[in-house]
């Protein structure tokens, strides 16, 4: 027996034959929630009723493994067409019902915090060069004999960024101590958000290796490395961590290894089981910082 | 104008075009030119922000049924797919995408296209989206991912329709930044045939595209 759950219904089907359905409502608010459902890879209530009392269930997604045996490959599952149309469910209604879930998933993915850390970084980057070049501009500009009231509007703005860039690097610290605590506590809330802005996301940088961690922030000298030959890269954003760079230059490497390693084990507590774990961590982390710096 | 036709597919010199769907006479998708002939409406298809229309210019030969169900693999924001909308004007586009961001700007042309499916999702796992993906008549597939070829075999096992056509984008620098761009695709060929499928054709697409090349499967 096998079970099919398509987006208008699900199917007990054997030898080209459907033995058994649940039709879903044809109302395309009643479908999103179902697929919703399944996206939340749960299973659904009809699922679980059409199989009762059956035995040897095969299914085709990893979802339903609770209920029957995985076999994606069966070549059954393509052999058997379930068209929307014999059912009485329409392309239109299809249409309709997917342009609601995307919407509604889309919607969840871009609520997420790391998303606005992301921006929240980005936007610190911008400020910075900006109150850079308008400390140049002043400076520049005070060094001639001017009257006070033709500068004082381009101070008045200089200052007004720089306060921003205090702000904003303050929102960020608490933000990322709430997102991420774990790596937060072991490489400090800015350089961690550093490193989600290039990972794209917390889950992103969760599920990246060690090896790629040590390096982020470093993608060009790791890809000239990589087509030209030469030296690779020891650190990318983490160089920024003092553990790196207040150690003498020879073991910098090495130490940069162990924090990725620390960083990548901490982000993946943040992302996933949500538990705290940074004191084992930095008590690990500072004994390998020892042994490195006693060879 | 529009001397050859094919399957959807309007030539004229060395330009291709698309016809416009009825239901968006007049609107662009990403700012090409629209051409009036005889009351009919076509859409410049611009092969420099389409690897599809790149291929076709340099000589990829493929059928596509105006009541075609396609999967398209790493749709974007919908640039490809808005043409493969046109020529399939009975059919279906099952779009997968997985970046949010993107998928907004493909919930906005699929408001106006109803043969396009937008689906939130990652084609990594063919799993998750076999609630709402047929058996298809083609799968397409554009992303730029170290194992865009085993991403592909996986979704051909799982919805592509017996002695049928596949295309696959490859992206050289994805594989890998070091090795010389015809190796990739020879590393990217022989996996697709160690798996069972036959290569049919393969074009590279300069000078529309660098280090990128059309692979042609049929299964």
């Amino acid at each position: 027996m096998y079970l099919i759950t398509k987006w208008f219904g699900t199917f007990i089907c054997n030898k080209n034959r459907i033995k058994n359905k649940i039709l879903f409502s044809k109302d395309e608010k009643e479908i999103v929630k179902k697929l919703l459902k399944i996206n939340e890879n749960k299973i659904l209530p009809e699922e679980k009723k059409i199989v009762k009392n059956l035995k040897k269930i095969i299914v085709i997604e990893k979802r339903l493994q609770k209920i029957g045996e995985y076999k994606p490959s069966d070549p059954f599952f393509k052999k058997i067409e379930i068209k929307p149309e014999d059912f009485d469910y329409s392309e239109d209604l299809l249409h309709k019902a997917t342009l609601l879930l995307a919407k509604n998933r889309v919607k969840e993915k871009l609520a997420s915090e790391d998303l606005q850390v992301i921006q929240m970084v980005n936007a610190l980057d911008d400020l910075i060069q900006t109150s850079n070049l308008l400390s140049e501009r002043v400076n520049c500009w005070s060094a001639i004999p001017t009257s006070k009231e033709k500068i004082q509007p381009l101070q008045n703005v200089f200052s007004t960024v720089n306060n921003e860039i205090k702000s904003m690097e303050k929102q960020i610290d608490s933000d990322m101590e709430k997102i991420a605590p774990n790596m937060s506590k072991i490489t400090g809330p800015l350089i961690s958000a550093r490193l989600l802005s290039i990972a794209g996301g917390l889950e992103k940088l969760a599920t990246m290796p060690a090896s790629t961690i040590q390096i982020l922030g470093a993608e060009k000298a790791f890809f000239r490395f990589r087509k030209e030959g030469g030296k690779p890269p020891k650190h990318g954003v983490i160089f920024q961590n003092p553990y790196i760079n207040r150690s003498p230059r020879e073991i910098r490497g090495k130490i940069a290894r162990v924090l990725a390693t620390k960083i990548s084990i901490a982000t993946k507590a943040d992302a996933f089981t949500k538990r705290d774990i940074s004191k084992d961590l930095i008590k690990d982390l500072d004994k390998r910082i020892k042994e490195i710096k006693n060879l | 104008m529009k001397t050859a036709e094919k399957q959807g597919i309007f030539k004229e010199k060395n330009r291709i075009f698309t016809e416009n769907l009825d239901s968006c006479k007049g609107l662009k998708v990403y700012n090409e030119k629209l051409v009036k002939h005889k009351g009919r409406e076509f859409r410049s298809w611009n092969p420099y922000r389409s690897k599809l229309a790149a291929a076709i210019l340099n000589g990829l030969n493929i059928e596509i049924k105006s009541n075609s169900k396609i999967l398209y693999l790493g749709a974007a924001t919908g640039t490809t797919v808005s043409h493969i909308s046109d020529i399939v004007k009975d059919g279906s586009v099952y779009s997968v995408e997985s970046s949010p961001v993107a998928v907004k700007k493909l919930i906005e042309l699929s408001e106006k296209r109803k043969n396009i499916i937008p689906i939130l999702g990652d084609a990594n796992h063919p799993d998750r989206y076999s609630f709402l993906v047929p058996v298809v008549d083609l799968i397409y597939q554009d992303i730029s991912q170290r194992n865009q070829a085993g991403i592909f075999i996986s979704n051909i096992a799982r919805y592509l329709k017996r002695s049928s056509n596949s295309i696959l984008m490859v992206k050289a620098r994805s594989i890998d930044v070091a090795l010389k761009p015809n190796k990739a695709y020879n590393l990217v060929c022989s996996e697709l045939e160690n798996s069972g499928l036959k290569i049919k054709d393969k074009i590279d697409l300069k000078p529309y595209e660098k280090d990128h090349a059309a692979v042609i499967i049929s299964n």
